[in-house]
């Protein structure tokens, strides 16, 4: 019996909103207002919860949700409060007017991985559909899409291989790129009672972070080796018989290819470059390649490099020389970060798949959501957010946006250049619950209803789709981003002449999910609301008996030739070195406290926590450059300056500054890079050249 | 796990250095010893010599059951009168294992810790004026040890290790039985040790003496602590454990100085040869003498009883098999070692201490079976002029006398009457002593060490002790000792009605 | 693996090996009272509770800590099992605000307990003040009984960050913090597990005791 000061109005299941772990909550309500959060049994998170999920659901509740609709009728004017008709005829008609000028590739559409599957589905039908044009994409694009690409061309599927519920079945669990205590904090005490139960915990981190201390083999390389680790570890496990033969030979290709790409990699290489010695990443490959069953977790720490596919492709040839796949416990298991990432990328929003990660370059799969949308269906290829933003002001680039839940701002690499790119747009539509940084760029804003106002499905990381219900009516007249966006698919199918309007006449999310388990049977065509109401499902569950498939690969890789490829993954320096003016490397990343660019952990209690931007700064660097805690320092690269609290901790290791993304006012992502991964086009996070200045240095010195 | 040093060791460490901790070495001792620092922080909190402010100079009368019955308030009053005047703090503190000698004074100045025994009135008023006792002790007397006793002399040459099989085989035959109040079979811990199939086992020592009444195990400690080593060093040969961690009640610093110079003495003598051997310090509360409990301490946590099953056989220090005796017992084992089942079954020996209104309270060793009026007259006491003995301890009950006298203290005599000698103390009292100032003290004591762990004990005893004050009998207080007998976790809160109902039963007629 | 007969209360149970007798009992339909148990918290055996007899076993045995054995006859209701009962729940209620604990309240109810009976409370408890040291919740220790879900929810059974200590002894043990500090400087990271598992409000979102004062 929960001990309760205040008896609710009514208690709702739903889905925490916040990372992809996909926590089931109870959400305790009274007088429209959600007063306590506990966490349901069961997978995925039992029983247990993060700060976020727990505390910081009060941007239901803020000032700044957007509660009617607006617009701005030309540049220039204000933001007018106007009906919804009136908007999205606006919306639409300019929509429509731009694609018949510039051609349907001048629209970008922005979905995202904090909507539903559903809202997902629709705003990339919407680009393919209504407008015609693979111009969709959503923020996986810096986050996994160098995951992603590694997991697709390596094994055919591009998700978890393995669950959550068997971290307590591996006996290695390995860790890298993954503050998991703080980006997925339950999935982090899951690993630490593992260890503490008995697993290997071995950390490849350059950051002293939470996992780091409860590792029984932490390897502190430095940043930007990653792939070397790696594949040292796979060249020395294959050197010393140490590898899994039977597994390479039946169930892989690509070895001979792969062998000379590793050549080089030498244990004794491996410390030279990585600064790990030698003798702990030789037990940290004994220990992986001799497990039982091993695991490997990561995240951004690999993906958002200039060569993030390749860090994500050496640990792919890790697992696979080690024959750690398709066993329970073992597995590669990319932690996705938002709540409905894996979600986004299922239903196809992105530019070069359709859902189901069917590939667009594809003649007979164009033709066939052709015959299931009756519109034919464009064979340019789309543009990744990245390039889509680049290319705004050129003379065939984007010239209309359409963000939903996007806020490219705080989010993007290089945010002044952002910024002068939004003021060249012809038009930009922002779909949120919230005033985000990105609003006042808007031509028209559409006030949307919160995870907590509408009904949906969100896909987490490890694929389980799970219902998200109402809690209470959204405020003002903010509307759910389904029905926004099938308003749209309306008008625009009307004005483009493409299909019948009345194919975008669904009766609510339940319907759009009926369209999906049609397009998509072997995924979906097992799991239907009705049976989300009784059952735990994950895909794929390709009928109503499956109970959905935990651990992928078993038999085969969902490759061609069901084989796995290894593939070289080799070793590049990082765009921009560290010397001269700028010695020190910047690292950016998250904090336990807050989210994202802190549009919703920031409009909540958790903003009372952690209220200003610390940046980590080793000891020894805070003493050269004159630094000390707790006092305001300036970070300054190439591209611009910021100014936070110093936090100096051998957290981080000497030489490297660790900045979070989530403050707005003092915007990390000002310092970044717009230097990209070439096969995920994931922009350089992790790395950029940037120097110290103690604050009361005047403004004035600018960067450079 | 147990390759990080042990927490109690490095607090105390620090505790020396600086006379009470300070933060910075809680958490460095937390470091060293890899526990988290909200564990180290537990025993902070837990065992009461971690202060964590300069500690004031503190008066400390003892508070036994001796003197219980001898005026307490009245010594309590003078105390409490001269404390302040002399810029200290006056204070009690439970039995010390001086019963034999009198009512007596601790007093506390930094980390120093002086024991006066006898004292009287007069010497409390006193130290208004700065003037301490006449009567320092640092260890119970020799001579406290009265008349004859194997267990009193050196065991020379210490007796060599016969085989495991011989060993538990010559326990077994001799009948010895865990002689720290618990009375199980010997043979049967050795053999259930043995039997696990384990990488590491252990032997620990319960030197935690700490049931008021009982001096013995500190006599030995102090004066004969040679064969009570034997005795592990010989039950871990025959286990098969590795190391032997000898548990000396926190107070016991005399004792604690003894047992390890003894053991400095065996190990460069090569008696040791392969076994690691450790003297620990106590954590200095009673519940620390539940083996479970001091198993914890020794972990560096809070001395809470654990669950059982798992015993410690199967999973004791650090998880492993070990095997948990009492000092005395072991000091039997060795002699059994030396001299065989036969010789030992002839003799029957065990230690009683003996104090309260008799001539020549001390320690005797006595052949199980004694009629209680028998170790009385031994003691110099004459049973027909006293009404009554508490039997065992605090945990143990009164007998009325003379009723008693012809109970033969053995192992199981007692039981038929539900008594026991537990570890064989036996505090008389001559009639006119007021049995329940006795038994308040005793309430008192359980409600003061209970650790906190259970509901029944943590909650109860409380409330019993305040009953007791209340001098209360009647229904109500019969459901509060079933709530704590059949409720409590451990022995402790399981044992704190005995005494009061032992009297309530034998003393006011209530039942017969 | 195979089955484990025994009888609860004259049921007949086929319980899974390595269950509890409480899990047993569940299984027929019978419940039996606990307050320091929880299935993700390692506390067990000490609100004493849910003890059961078994015939020939002397003292009664936790049914939350003990497993099933073959062939066992538990009785889990007994004229002294209530008196037991009675007991430690009067004491709780004398020594602990319940206010928001309806299930405990309800267990008082259930055995008939009269805390009164016992005179004025003894431990310190119902003195102690709140605590709100951070912005999501707030420590209410006058309505806490030590059952330590909270403290083991932080360390070993869910969490393993050890933001609490137990402190004290007897019934002045409480949960506390390492070196008695704010949480916001102990390693907490306000995951709000101890909340979760807390059965008696002493730990309550600080969102719910503001609103609920509001209504007030």
């Amino acid at each position: 019996m929960i001990p309760l000061r205040l008896q609710p109005d009514r208690v709702v299941p739903t889905v925490c909103p916040y990372c992809g772990v996909g926590c089931r909550v109870d959400l305790y309500v009274k007088d429209a207002k959600v007063y306590r959060v506990m966490a349901r049994e069961g997978p995925p998170n039992h029983g247990a919860l993060c700060v976020k999920g727990r505390f910081g659901l009060g941007f239901l509740h803020h000032p700044d949700r957007l509660r009617t609709p607006l617009i701005r009728r030309r540049k220039g004017a204000e933001l007018e409060p106007v009906s919804w008709d009136e908007a999205l005829d606006f919306a639409a008609g300019r929509l429509a007017r731009i694609a018949a000028e510039s051609g349907p590739d001048a629209l970008y559409f922005v979905s995202s991985a904090k909507a539903t599957n559903e809202e997902n589905y629709l705003m990339q039908k919407l680009a393919r559909a209504a407008v015609g044009t693979h111009n969709v994409d959503h923020c996986a694009r810096l986050c996994h899409s160098s995951s992603t690409a590694a997991l697709a061309r390596s094994l055919g599927g591009a998700a978890m291989s393995n669950t959550l519920e068997e971290i307590g079945i591996s006996d290695v669990i390995l860790v890298t790129g993954s503050n998991t205590t703080e980006t997925h904090p339950v999935v982090g005490a899951q690993i630490k009672k593992a260890a503490r139960a008995g697993a290997f915990l071995i950390v490849a981190d350059p950051r002293r972070i939470g996992l780091a201390e409860a590792a029984q083999l932490w390897l502190r390389l430095r940043p930007g080796t990653d792939a070397v680790l790696f594949g040292a570890m796979a060249r020395y496990l294959v050197e010393s018989g140490r590898f899994d033969r039977g597994f390479v030979e039946r169930r892989t290709e690509g070895f001979e290819e792969w062998w000379k790409s590793v050549a080089a990699y030498t244990l004794a290489h491996a410390e030279e470059v990585t600064g790990v010695p030698a003798e702990r990443i030789r037990e940290a490959a004994e220990r992986y390649g001799g497990a039982r069953a091993a695991a490997i977790y990561w995240a951004m720490g690999i993906t958002q490099h200039a060569h993030g596919t390749d860090n994500a492709q050496a640990l792919v040839n890790l697992a696979l020389v080690a024959g750690q796949l398709g066993k329970p416990g073992s597995g590669l298991n990319p932690l996705r970060g938002q709540n409905n990432v894996q979600g986004a990328g299922d239903m196809g929003a992105l530019p070069n798949v359709y859902p189901g990660y069917q590939p667009t370059a594809d003649r007979q799969v164009r033709k066939r959501w052709k015959a299931l949308w009756h519109v034919p269906q464009p064979e340019n290829p789309g543009r990744t957010m990245t390039e889509a933003f680049e290319s705004i002001g050129e003379a065939d680039g984007v010239r209309a946006v359409y963000l939903m839940g996007e806020d490219p701002i705080t989010s993007e690499p290089y945010q002044d250049h952002v910024r002068a790119a939004l003021e060249k747009l012809d038009l930009l539509i922002v779909q949120d619950i919230l005033k985000n940084e990105t609003y006042p760029y808007a031509d028209v804003v559409l006030p949307a209803a919160s995870f907590a106002e509408k009904h949906g499905t969100f896909t987490n990381t490890d694929r389980r789709v799970q219902r998200i219900r109402p809690v209470f009516e959204p405020p003002g007249e903010a509307r759910p981003d389904w029905w926004i966006t099938a308003q749209m698919g309306q008008r625009l199918a009307r004005l483009l002449k493409r299909g019948w309007s009345e194919a975008w006449n669904y009766a609510g999310p339940e319907a759009v999910w009926e369209e999906v388990r049609l397009a998509l049977p072997q995924m979906f065509g097992g799991i239907g609301y009705a049976r989300l109401e009784r059952e735990d499902l994950r895909w794929p569950c390709p009928h109503l008996r499956s109970p959905g498939v935990s651990v992928l690969f078993t038999d085969g890789f969902y490759t061609p030739s069901g084989k796995a490829r290894l593939l070289p993954a080799p070793a590049r320096p990082p765009a921009e070195r560290p010397g001269g003016d700028y010695p020190l490397v910047l690292s950016t990343g998250r904090v336990l406290y807050h989210w994202h660019g802190g549009t919703l952990s920031r409009r909540s209690d958790l903003e009372r926590a952690y209220p200003e931007m610390k940046v980590e700064i080793h000891p020894a660097d805070a003493e050269r450059y004159g630094v000390s805690d707790g006092e305001p320092v300036w970070v300054v690269s190439r591209r611009g300056r910021i100014q936070a609290i110093a936090w100096v901790t051998d957290r981080t290791p000497e030489g490297v500054v660790f900045a979070p993304f989530h403050f707005a006012e003092q915007p990390a992502n000002r310092l970044t890079l717009d230097a990209y991964d070439p096969t995920s086009m994931i922009p350089e996070y992790k790395f950029a050249a940037v120097r110290l200045e103690p604050a009361g240095t005047a403004e004035a010195a600018g960067p450079g | 796990m147990d390759t990080a040093p042990l927490l109690l060791p490095l607090l105390d460490a620090a505790l020396a250095a600086r006379g009470h901790l300070e933060p910075a070495d809680v958490e460095a001792a937390a470091r060293e010893a890899r526990v988290p620092l909200a564990q180290a922080w537990e025993a902070v909190r837990f065992y009461p010599r971690y202060r964590t402010e300069p500690p004031e100079k503190r008066f400390l009368l003892v508070d036994d059951p001796v003197v219980r019955a001898r005026g307490f308030a009245r010594l309590w009053a003078e105390l409490e009168d001269a404390a302040p005047r002399a810029e200290a703090h006056a204070g009690t503190v439970y039995s010390q294992g001086l019963e034999a000698l009198g009512p007596a004074l601790v007093i506390e100045e930094g980390t120093r810790w002086r024991v006066f025994a006898p004292v009287q009135a007069a010497d409390l008023r006193a130290l208004a004026v700065g003037k301490l006792p006449p009567h320092e002790l640092d260890t119970l007397p020799a001579e406290l040890a009265r008349g004859d006793g194997v267990l009193f002399e050196p065991l020379d040459p210490l007796p060599e290790f016969p085989g495991a099989d011989a060993l538990i085989g010559a326990v077994r035959e001799a009948g010895l039985r865990g002689l720290g109040g618990a009375l199980f079979p010997t043979w049967r811990k050795l053999e259930a040790v043995r039997a696990e199939a384990a990488s590491a086992k252990y032997v620990v020592v319960n030197g935690d003496e700490s049931e008021p009444g009982n001096f013995k195990d500190r006599w030995l400690m102090e004066h004969n602590p040679r064969p009570v080593w034997a005795g592990a060093a010989l039950a871990a040969r025959a286990v098969g454990a590795n190391a032997i961690y000898f548990y000396v009640r926190g107070e016991y610093t005399a004792a604690h100085a003894r047992v390890e110079a003894a053991r400095a003495e065996l190990e460069a003598s090569g008696y040791f040869a392969g076994l690691a051997t450790h003297t620990f310090r106590g954590g200095g509360l009673y519940i620390c003498g539940e083996e479970s409990a001091l198993l914890e301490s020794i972990e560096g946590r809070r001395a809470e009883p654990r669950l059982k099953p798992p015993y410690p056989a199967q999973a004791g220090l650090f998880g492993r098999p070990t095997l948990v005796n009492n000092v005395e017992t072991l000091a039997h084992l060795a002699w059994i070692a030396a001299h065989g089942a036969e010789a030992y079954r002839e003799r029957r020996p065990k230690l009683f201490s003996i104090s309260g209104d008799v001539d020549r309270p001390g320690v005797y060793e006595l052949p199980l079976g004694t009629p209680l009026g028998g170790a009385l007259k031994a003691a110099g006491g004459a049973p027909e002029d006293l009404q009554a003995v508490l039997m065992g301890g605090a945990a143990g009950t009164f007998l009325r006398l003379p009723d008693a006298a012809e109970l033969p203290l053995d192992f199981e005599a007692p039981r038929i009457s539900g008594d026991a000698i537990g570890p064989g103390a036996l505090v008389a009292f001559a009639e006119g002593r007021d049995l329940w100032a006795v038994a308040e003290g005793i309430a008192a004591f359980f409600a003061h060490e209970s650790c906190g762990k259970c509901f029944p004990c943590s909650l109860g005893t409380p409330h019993l002790h305040a009953a007791v004050a209340r001098r209360e009998r009647g229904p109500q207080l019969e459901e509060l000792f079933l709530a704590l007998e059949q409720g409590s976790l451990c022995g402790l809160g399981q044992a704190a009605p005995w005494a009061v109902r032992s009297l309530i039963r034998r003393f006011e007629g209530v039942r017969t | 693996m195979s089955k484990v007969p025994l009888v609860v209360d004259g049921y007949l149970v086929q319980a899974e090996p390595g269950e509890t007798l409480l899990d047993a009992a569940r299984r027929v339909g019978v419940e039996v009272p606990t307050v320091c148990h929880h299935e993700r918290t390692g506390t067990r055996g000490l609100c004493r509770l849910c003890v059961v007899e078994v015939e020939g076993w002397g003292r009664p045995v936790p049914a939350c800590a003990t497993e099933v054995q073959p062939d066992l006859v538990v009785r889990t209701e007994t004229e002294a099992l209530a008196a037991l009962r009675r007991v430690v729940l009067e004491l709780l209620a004398l020594e602990t605000d319940l206010e928001h604990d309806a299930g405990t309240r309800e267990l008082l109810e259930r055995y008939a307990a009269h805390p009164e009976r016992w005179g004025a409370p003894l431990a310190a408890r119902r003195e102690r003040e709140p605590v709100q040291d951070n912005p999501f919740f707030v420590r209410d220790y006058a309505k806490c009984y030590t059952c330590r879900r909270c403290i083991d929810a932080c360390g070993e059974g869910i969490q393993g960050v050890w933001a609490y200590s137990t402190t004290g002894r007897g019934n002045g043990a409480v949960p506390g913090t390492p070196l008695d500090l704010p949480l916001p400087e102990t390693p907490c990271v306000f995951c709000g597990n101890c909340v979760q598992v807390c059965p008696t409000g002493a730990l309550a979102p600080l969102q719910e005791v503001m609103l609920a004062e509001g209504e007030r």
